[in-house]
């Protein structure tokens, strides 16, 4: 670098190498009092006055500088920073203007993101006339992966055909060898701007509405979601017709990921739309049709009252717990707070009248698309859209079905890869049904079978009057579940000749029956499915290997289980071998029936065996870290603390190596293992682990998220068992997360007020302790009930602070009403119980009456004499010591 | 039309080259972020709650949650971006002062007020440009003296974030900071 710094220092321009000079005694003064600074300097630069100078000048300016820029720029200067927004925002990309790409030359540009520029074009080979909208990949991006995401987008568009979906007209390669794509032009303006401009009525948006729904369920049968829907991306022309745009970010949703990959393989996580987001995309989970479902509930929301669901103020993790956690305020509540000139301009009613449109239906159509949990959402945009549909012809609302949705979200919840699609599949074209039987590729005739199936639920759904909304009248009042039954009698009479695609139809629609809770037909439809496989297959064959498993799951006698479970094991050996994956599944479902039935020893050896065969096979090792997690589960409650903790171990480096260190999934499998080590009572090596596992939670999931709270629950009582002091601070400072998280007075709040009391006891601050114990115990009372066990827990230490400072009459008082909360909420045997036993026989014992105490202290030792866990011992030492006192 | 949006994958990549040391990496990720940064700044403009001012720090938090896939991020990727976030705010800016001082032909390069509330005095006014100046060329001299002066002052981030942006420890990340302030306090009085 050239000897001409922009930096003035006193002294004029000095070189690099003079700079470095003054900085290092700049440097050494400022780790210095000021009070040293005059002395330091002499002695510095004692021969150099241009150093002196230098140095004095820059201490002078670090003792003056005061506010100098603290606080932000934009801050300081907001308006500024405003105008330095809008103008960055204005200028751009004009460069392209007049140039020819294909048959087209470019007109204007209308608008410019990361990715692309989007120009207006019109047809210049004169053939006939017609504008599009071209997108370019910008330059420079045009890297591998940006061109390949942009041919997905291309293929998405080109199956796409449906007048509300802006049309892919053409696409090719720019003479720079740019790809680009030529889309319909649209002439509109977003759908938030057209209703407000057109002064539409609440009936006028929810016919738009239903316009884009029915649009975006297009896609999704066409296993399409669309994950960016946003009024930006939604035009109305204006003769009032819909026009969804950009499927920069949609996907193709692969209805063979399985559940364990389903997280983990998505190719990339989405950029999003802050506002619009759903909880899953802020999260980077699995994508489904469920997050188009609550986008489209945004857009609704939006439409109803001009406002967002939440007020997205984007600080830090802030954004992620608003969308995570907060509950939206109902449309009509919103609607209420609304301008009167404004409403009145842009609905032409004033707010009341507004709000008493909204609620009711409305509301509860709005917040279910808008559930956090996808499976409590609508199962699929066509319900959503029946739902506003049956409001505006005035006839009751399905959402309101509460328990037969909820058990169809539970469905969706554990099939959320594929459960919309199915559903939707199921009930409207067999499109799932279809995929799922290409993919199969065992079965002859496959096509032939998915055109039949197709054809099938096609004339079963479909009703005479559906033509002009789409909705089949047919099902209008089916709930899925009576669908899927109903479906298959149609299934069984039309498909009597097709037993292959039976079987296969037979399959799926078991595990859609069980997830809604009906094991018995699930049971029956299974068994169905393997009647028909082994007549077709043999009884040897993949198929029925499949399928048994399934069947084993299913079957409610646990003695019938395990035959069925043997079986498929015995078959899994036969055909893939001793030390295949598939045998490893075999060996899962026996362990799963073996926790069910108790017999942790035997799921413990199975679960061993299927780790060996997932560590010697090339399987992904996520499968390995999984089921050795597992283990470990298992093996802390069998007291083999030692072999829980290097399950546990393996899991945690081999998510370490797969995802880094700082990786959520990593970290829980770290916390995981620290609580193995304390069950072990290896309580140093559990404390870094910990410490770090927090630390990059508080990061990905901010520091007042459950999972980061219940990691400071489980470091602070870990730093207590430690006798460490610092489980004070700890506790303390998760006491604070938790009233911010959840208000003063709560029961998480209450649990840790009883750890600091213990803390704070053991510290030997009694009056403090008490008083901590106290408040812990009321609020229990108040939130838990006054007859909870965990109300009964501060009084064991507010009667030991009593014995400890002698006062025995009052502890025998505290212990006893203890006991009285404790023997009506616990099991006989159980630990607290017996320790409020031991503290009456104490204080009886200290008031001199030891044939009261004999009793209360050999029924509190004996309970306690079975040595399960380290806390215990501590426990059932104070009692025999008293005993023996006696 | 819709804009598109930039693609969060690439962003991740070049975080983790970012942190294992690749050349280039940090200069690579500019342009991918800038554009949504101006965008989210946009969109905050243009919400019709009068209220609602920009603020530097939240913009670069949203940045942040939006394109960079959470689940996939690490504690060192959030800082690299922070840095990166806070030197594309620092080129809006100045970028946006020279025009104007252009447009002036010379006479109206931004000031942003600076109150020293503490002592009562007068608002001091510093040019932006001057400033952008004077930390270009503390850079030369010490990059990362200009790293933290961008994450504090046109990021908008705290001392930890700070820190955590520059790889360096929160007390020196402090020092520098009072360093960094010495210096520029100097060239612009």
């Amino acid at each position: 670098m050239a000897a001409r710094p922009r930096l003035p220092v006193p002294g004029a321009l000095v070189t690099i190498d003079r700079w470095r000079e003054i900085d290092v005694v700049f440097q050494e003064a400022l780790g210095l009092d000021p009070s040293e600074w005059p002395d330091f300097l002499e002695r510095r630069c004692s021969d150099d006055a241009e150093l002196l100078e230098a140095v004095r000048g820059l201490l002078g300016a670090d003792q003056r500088s005061g506010p100098f820029l603290e606080g932000s720029a934009e801050a300081i200067a907001p308006n500024d920073f405003a105008a330095a927004v809008r103008r960055r925002t204005e200028d751009l990309g004009q460069d392209r203007i007049g140039e020819r790409v294909g048959a087209f030359r470019i007109v204007r540009q209308l608008g410019r993101g990361g990715m692309a520029g989007v120009y207006e074009a019109a047809r210049a080979d004169g053939e006939f006339e017609q504008r599009v909208a071209i997108k370019f990949l910008r330059r420079g991006l045009d890297t591998e992966d940006f061109v390949r995401r942009f041919v997905v987008e291309r293929q998405i568009l080109s199956s796409l055909e449906h007048p509300n979906i802006a049309r892919l007209v053409d696409g090719g390669t720019t003479s720079q060898g740019l790809p680009y794509l030529a889309l319909e032009h649209v002439d509109g303006v977003p759908i938030t701007q057209y209703c407000d401009e057109n002064c539409c009525s609440i009936d006028q948006r929810l016919r738009l509405f239903l316009q884009v729904a029915l649009a975006v369920q297009y896609a999704h049968n066409n296993l399409i979601v669309h994950r960016d829907i946003k009024p930006s991306n939604i035009l109305v022309t204006p003769d009032g017709q819909v026009k969804l745009l950009d499927f920069g970010i949609a996907k193709l949703l692969d209805p063979e990921a399985g559940p364990l990959d389903a997280p983990m393989t998505r190719t990339g996580f989405m950029p999003l739309t802050p506002g619009y987001a759903s909880p899953e995309q802020v999260q980077g989970q699995l994508i489904t049709t469920a997050s188009d479902v609550y986008q489209l509930g945004g857009l609704l929301y939006r439409l109803l009252t001009g406002e967002r669901p939440y007020e997205v103020s984007g600080i830090g993790s802030t954004l992620e717990d608003e969308i995570m956690n907060a509950r939206p305020r109902l449309p009509s509540t919103a609607a209420g707070d609304l301008e009167g000139a404004a409403t009145a301009a842009r609905y032409g009613v004033t707010p009341a009248r507004l709000q008493r449109r909204l609620r009711g239906d409305l509301d509860t159509i709005v917040l279910r698309a808008l559930r956090k949990e996808p499976g409590r959402r609508y199962p699929t945009t066509l319900e959503m859209a029946d739902d506003v549909l049956r409001h505006l012809d005035a006839r009751p609302i399905l959402a309101r079905r509460e328990s037969q949705l909820y058990r169809t979200g539970k469905f969706l919840r554990r099939h959320a890869w594929v459960a919309p699609v199915a559903i939707a599949g199921i009930l409207l074209s067999g499109a799932y049904v279809a995929t799922l039987i290409r993919h199969s590729q065992e079965l002859e005739e496959e096509r032939n079978v998915a055109r039949d199936v197709q054809q099938a639920f096609v004339s079963f759904f479909t009703a005479p009057d559906s033509a002009d909304t789409g909705l089949g009248e047919g099902r209008r009042d089916l709930t899925i579940l009576e669908a899927i039954q109903e479906g298959t009698e149609r299934v069984r009479a039309d498909l009597s000749d097709r037993p292959a695609a039976r079987a296969e139809l037979f399959g799926a629609m078991a595990e859609v029956l069980r997830d809604l809770d009906q094991p018995v037909e699930a049971y029956e439809l299974a068994i169905e499915a393997l009647d028909l496989e082994q007549t077709l297959y043999g009884s040897e064959s993949p198929q029925v290997h499949e399928t048994l498993l399934r069947v084993g799951a299913l079957t409610p006698d646990g003695d019938s289980a395990r035959i069925i479970l043997e079986r498929q094991l015995s078959l899994s050996h036969r055909l893939y071998g001793t030390d295949a994956p598939a045998t490893a599944r075999s060996l899962d479902a026996l362990a799963t029936l073996d926790l069910r039935e108790g017999k942790l020893e035997d799921a413990v050896s199975r679960l061993e065996e299927a780790v060996r065969i997932y560590r010697s096979s090339e399987v992904d090792p996520r499968r390995l870290a999984e089921a050795l997690g597992q283990l470990a589960d298992n093996l802390e409650p069998l007291d083999r603390a030692d072999e829980a903790v290097a399950a546990a171990r393996e899991a945690h480096e081999i998510l370490a190596t797969t995802f880094g260190e700082g990786h959520s999934r990593t970290a829980a499998l770290g916390a995981r293992l620290a609580q193995a080590l304390t069950a072990a009572g290896r309580y140093g090596e559990a404390r870094p682990l910990y410490e770090s596992s927090i630390a990059v939670m508080e990061a990905e999931l901010g520091s007042t998220h459950a999972t980061t709270l219940s990691y400071w629950n489980n470091y602070a009582i870990l730093l207590r068992l430690m006798g460490d002091p610092q489980a004070e601070s700890a506790f303390r400072q998760l006491l604070a997360l938790l009233r911010d998280r959840y208000g003063d007075v709560d029961g998480e709040v209450a649990a840790t007020l009883q750890n600091l009391a213990a803390t704070v006891k053991d510290l030997g601050r009694y009056a403090e302790a008490e008083e901590l114990a106290r408040s812990a115990h009321e609020m229990f009372a108040t939130t838990r009930g006054p007859g909870h066990f965990q109300t009964g827990f501060p009084l064991l230490t507010i009667a030991e602070i009593r014995l400890i400072q002698g006062d025995f009459v009052g502890a025998e008082a505290t212990a006893r009403e203890a006991i009285e909360i404790l023997n009506n909420a616990l099991p006989p045997g159980h630990f607290a119980r017996a320790v409020a036993e031991c503290r009456v026989g104490q204080a009886l014992a200290g008031q001199g009456k030891p044939g009261d105490a004999r009793p209360f202290l050999e029924a509190g030792a004996g309970a306690l004499g079975t040595g399960e866990r380290m806390e215990v011992d501590a426990y059932r030492d104070v009692c025999l010591e008293a005993l023996e006192a006696l | 039309m819709a804009r598109p949006s930039s693609t969060s994958q690439d962003i991740t990549k070049l975080l983790h080259a970012c942190a294992n040391g690749e050349r280039g990496a940090f200069d690579r990720l500019m342009p991918l972020v800038y554009d949504d940064l101006r965008a989210i700044a946009h969109n905050r403009l243009s919400r019709e709650r009068a209220d609602h001012t920009l603020n530097t720090t939240g913009i670069v938090h949203e940045a942040y949650i939006r394109l960079v896939p959470q689940a996939e991020a690490t504690w060192r990727d959030r800082g690299h971006f922070f840095a990166v976030s806070s030197k594309v705010i620092r080129d809006l800016l100045v970028d946006h002062a020279r025009e104007r001082k252009a447009a002036k032909r010379g006479g109206g390069a931004i000031h942003l007020p600076l109150t020293d509330a503490l002592n009562g005095q007068e608002p001091r006014t510093i040019d932006l440009l001057a400033l952008d100046e004077a930390l270009a060329g503390l850079g030369e001299m010490d990059p990362r003296l200009e790293q933290v002066v961008e994450c504090r002052f046109f990021g908008g981030l705290s001392m930890e974030e700070t820190a955590a942006a520059i790889g360096a420890s929160l007390r020196t990340a402090e020092r520098e900071w009072r360093r960094a302030r010495a210096y520029l306090y100097q060239a612009l009085s």
